[in-house]
């Protein structure tokens, strides 16, 4: 590239760059802006409308940065990648500018091989290296309660920067998925091309492209893609009550775990903060996903904010109303810790800090005892009540998972 | 010799006479105040003056009371009409500003359902920052118990709130009671208001062992917890009902039922030491009621070794229906001993027996006061301030601490009379919170504060000046914000 292009390209990158951090910054008023910075991947939106079987609102920006990628080999690396200039930067300051994996394979191009065709049956393996998203999720640090779920919120981020210090420019070149589908996107342009013209060896930056090699990675990698998600999705994925509370607007939880990018703006986004990087609980394909863990606040009935935010659509949008209805899970009392039937305390705070009616203290007068009785078709497992239980350690009345 | 008989006869009808006063009359100050008095004579007694009896009588298939003369018991300037935790505190705070005070209770001891309906949590005291708001005369009374063995356990512990001793606090009621020089009258029943000719309240009308008797006052403080006087008086209300529990003690325990965290496996579980388990894993509860059999109860600790409260929830009732009380009560005596039989089966509990089970049962709310201001649930929860705020609510579950307008405790119309405790002027669901003890200390405590200042200053009680109420309550230690 000339010195006469490099100068506004930087500016743009720079720009890029700025924009992004504002976006993800919540500063602004506009409540689901962090969403967008993510939906630029055209990694995430390819893999996301594959896992969908359809193509939301929210992936044309993405398939729009993909059809710049087919015009302009690597255009978003080379313009707009926030991640990239980041790297870039410390790549210049690392210890390392050999390339010493040079001869590396295109890792990258592999792994987004693999994770589009995982999404085919469900669950796209490597969602979770799209760099975006990674670098929304070092944003979410500040909306995580809990010193490890802070720290695992920027860890993406810091294993790339650790990378770059050592090995210099290895990710951008060689592991990211997204540059990896953009190549992806140039390598399936160019063959197209030749087949036209009938020029068998010519790509866009002089590198051959064998179309029988290609064809044979392409199989082998999308037959092991496959074969991970249909792993990842029978042997990964918790299964019924052992599923882990997700937040509202979650898809059905075999799907959910593949289609959550990680990128932690639902964890931000929350105001009660109740919203946790999953650690391994719910199945090593749910890791690092959203749950929901009630502390001292529960999901309040005037806030739909993580719903507005997710950019692949692993939580619908929902308005006021229908995210009220939404079920995140149910409220089910263990009568052997609740005060009240114990005959310990008068207490009947799950009652009264019900913003739904749904729990009502009952008087039975085989037992002689009362004991609060949770009425399935009000309760939406917003977890006011376990949040207003006193019993100290495990509360008496706790939000399950729904298994009907 | 007939002289000196008619003498005698004199003599005797004097001293018969000087009896009946001690005996009706003589309110619990002046037994203890070293007044010279007649000595007792046992045996037979001399007729006393006569008395025009006026039965009932059947007429027409209808059972008639005849018209008839009161006997005026005593004239004060604020009477307390119930010896609960609103009334104790209205009637000591209004002492202190000078003023004469009687305070009326049904039963033969102070402190109502926080003694003898054996409610000995103390609940709720504290903010969100657990602070206590909630001081005055009601700490001044926990300061007591400190001082005393076994008379408060878990004080200044907040969100940890204290149970006390009924006894112990029975005791120290008693003890501010007679320091205080107030008058009391004890077993006595507050049945009826009296109005003069503009429809205020004058005093009011008591059954006892001495009959029906008036005690006439410039103002009276309704803190009956049933609102019977200003109910009796006209005054507007709400009837509501609530559940009707009967709360007990329960003795020679082993072991206290007291939480213990063990180790099961990675997970730290909760067990009872002697509790029932639903699920012995902490696994998923089943929906609805609980699974297991929850019985043999054995209730919380009280500052008494070895002895821990029950509580009783208690069905839905109306605690203005004797015939209802009365089954009820007879009830929850039935299953109270039920369940001690029960609970023996449990280690630790072999030899335990009920201690007590609590002389009155606890009635949670009756009538609500149509006052000039109706406080309600939104306005405590959106910590709605007020300029007319004479204390505050503690944080329970979602709703925050809150502010209590003056407003609450005056009736609309009714005039010399102010409502304090459970029966003040509320929604039904704050009045579920209004009801808690502390919480009856405050209304009661700016009730007394002011019918005194209303005595002092010769206006209505619904005219005292605010300001003047809102510093005099701070004086006395009460939280204002």
């Amino acid at each position: 590239m000339t010195s006469g292009r490099g100068l506004p390209r930087l500016a743009m990158r720079w720009i890029s760059f700025a924009a992004a951090s504002v976006l993800l910054w919540p500063v602004l008023p506009w409540k689901s802006s962090p969403k967008f910075v993510v939906q630029l991947s055209p990694f995430a939106a390819i893999s996301s409308s594959i896992a969908l079987h359809s193509v939301g609102t929210g992936a044309a920006i993405g398939l729009g940065i993909a059809f710049l990628a087919l015009m302009r080999r690597r255009w978003f690396c080379r313009y707009a990648c926030p991640t990239g200039l980041l790297l870039e930067g410390v790549a210049k300051i690392g210890f390392r500018k050999n390339s010493c994996w040079s001869r590396c394979p295109q890792v990258g191009r592999y792994a987004a091989l693999l994770t589009f065709a995982g999404a085919a049956v469900g669950y796209p393996v490597l969602l979770w290296m799209d760099p975006l998203a990674i670098f929304s999720n070092s944003f979410a640090i500040r909306g995580v309660a809990t010193m490890i779920s802070g720290s695992l919120a920027g860890l993406g981020l810091a294993i790339l920067i650790v990378l770059s210090l050592t090995l210099g420019g290895i990710w951008c070149s060689r592991l990211c998925p997204l540059g990896g589908t953009q190549e992806l996107l140039a390598s399936a342009k160019s063959l197209f091309e030749n087949r036209r013209s009938g020029r068998p060896d010519a790509s866009a930056c002089g590198r051959s492209v064998n179309p029988v090699f290609f064809a044979r990675r392409a199989f082998l990698f999308g037959g092991a893609g496959i074969g991970m998600g249909w792993l990842a999705e029978r042997i990964g994925v918790a299964r019924g009550e052992k599923a882990p509370l997700r937040p509202p607007g979650a898809v059905e939880e075999k799907r959910f775990a593949g289609l959550c990018l990680r990128c932690g703006n639902c964890i931000r986004a929350c105001p009660s903060r109740i919203i946790r990087p999953d650690l391994g609980q719910a199945g090593v394909a749910g890791l690092l996903a959203p749950r929901i863990q009630y502390g001292i606040k529960y999901c309040v009935e005037n806030c739909s904010a993580c719903t507005q935010v997710c950019p692949s659509g692993a939580l619908q949008k929902l308005d006021l109303e229908r995210k009220r209805r939404f079920i995140i899970g149910e409220a089910l009392v263990d009568g052997s810790l609740c005060l009240l039937a114990l005959s310990r305390k008068d207490c009947d705070a799950c009652e009264r800090s019900c913003p739904f009616d749904a729990v009502q203290i009952t008087w039975d007068e085989e037992r002689y005892v009362a004991y609060p009785m949770v009425s399935t078709a009000k309760c939406n497992g917003c977890g006011a009540c376990e949040v207003a239980c006193p019993v100290e350690g495990i509360k008496a009345i706790r939000v399950w998972r729904r298994t009907d | 010799m007939s002289k000196e008989l008619t003498r005698r006869e004199l003599m005797r009808s004097i001293a018969a006479g000087g009896l009946v006063v001690a005996g009706t009359m003589t309110p619990l100050s002046s037994l203890l105040a070293n007044q010279a008095e007649p000595v007792a004579v046992r045996g037979p007694q001399p007729p006393g003056p006569p008395v025009a009896r006026t039965p009932a009588t059947i007429a027409g298939g209808k059972v008639i009371q005849p018209r008839r003369e009161l006997a005026i018991l005593h004239k004060t300037g604020v009477l307390v009409v119930g010896g609960g935790p609103a009334g104790t505190a209205a009637a000591l705070s209004a002492r202190r500003l000078g003023v004469e005070v009687t305070i009326v209770e049904r039963y033969g001891y102070l402190g109502g359902l926080a003694t003898g309906g054996l409610v000995l949590a103390i609940f709720p005291l504290y903010d969100r920052n657990n602070k206590q708001v909630i001081l005055g005369i009601g700490e001044e009374m926990m300061n007591r118990l400190d001082k005393l063995k076994f008379g408060i356990i878990e004080r200044n512990k907040g969100p940890v709130y204290p149970t006390v001793d009924a006894e112990a606090f029975k005791y120290v009621l008693a003890d501010m009671v007679l320091e205080s020089g107030m008058t009391a009258y004890l077993d006595c029943w507050g049945v009826d208001a009296i109005l003069d000719g503009a429809g205020a309240v004058r005093g009011a009308v008591f059954e006892s062992k001495s009959g029906r008797q008036a005690i006439l006052a410039d103002v009276v403080v309704d803190a009956s917890g049933d609102g019977d006087i200003y109910a009796a008086a006209g005054a507007a209300f709400v009837k509501v009902k609530d559940s009707i529990g009967l709360d007990s003690r329960i003795g020679n325990l082993d072991i206290e039922d007291m939480v213990v965290e063990t180790e099961l496996g990675n997970q730290r579980k909760r067990e009872f030491k002697s509790g029932v388990r639903d699920n012995i894993h902490g696994g998923r509860p089943t929906r609805g009621a609980p699974v297991t059999t929850l019985d043999g109860f054995v209730g919380s600790p009280t500052p008494a070794p070895h002895v821990n409260w029950m509580n009783m929830k208690g069905p839905v009732a109306d605690g203005l229906d004797v015939a209802e009380l009365s089954m009820l009560e007879l009830k929850h005596r039935r299953a109270l001993w039920a369940n001690l039989e029960r609970a023996r089966r449990k280690p630790g509990a072999e030899q335990a027996f009920i201690v007590e089970t609590a002389p009155q049962m606890g009635v949670r709310l009756t009538r609500l006061l149509g006052g000039v201001k109706t406080l309600t649930m939104n306005e405590a929860r959106s910590e709605t301030k007020f300029k007319d705020s004479i204390g505050y609510g503690g944080m329970f579950g979602v709703a925050p601490e809150f502010q209590i307008p003056f407003g609450c405790l005056v009736p609309a119309k009714l005039d010399n009379l102010l409502a304090a405790g459970r029966c003040v002027s509320a929604d039904f669901p704050l009045a579920d919170t209004l009801r808690l003890i502390p919480i009856c200390w405050v209304t009661g405590q700016a009730a007394g504060v002011a019918a005194a200042l209303s005595i002092k200053d010769k206006c209505k009680p619904r005219e005292v000046n605010i300001s003047k109420l809102q510093n005099t309550l701070r004086q006395q230690g009460a939280y204002l914000g």
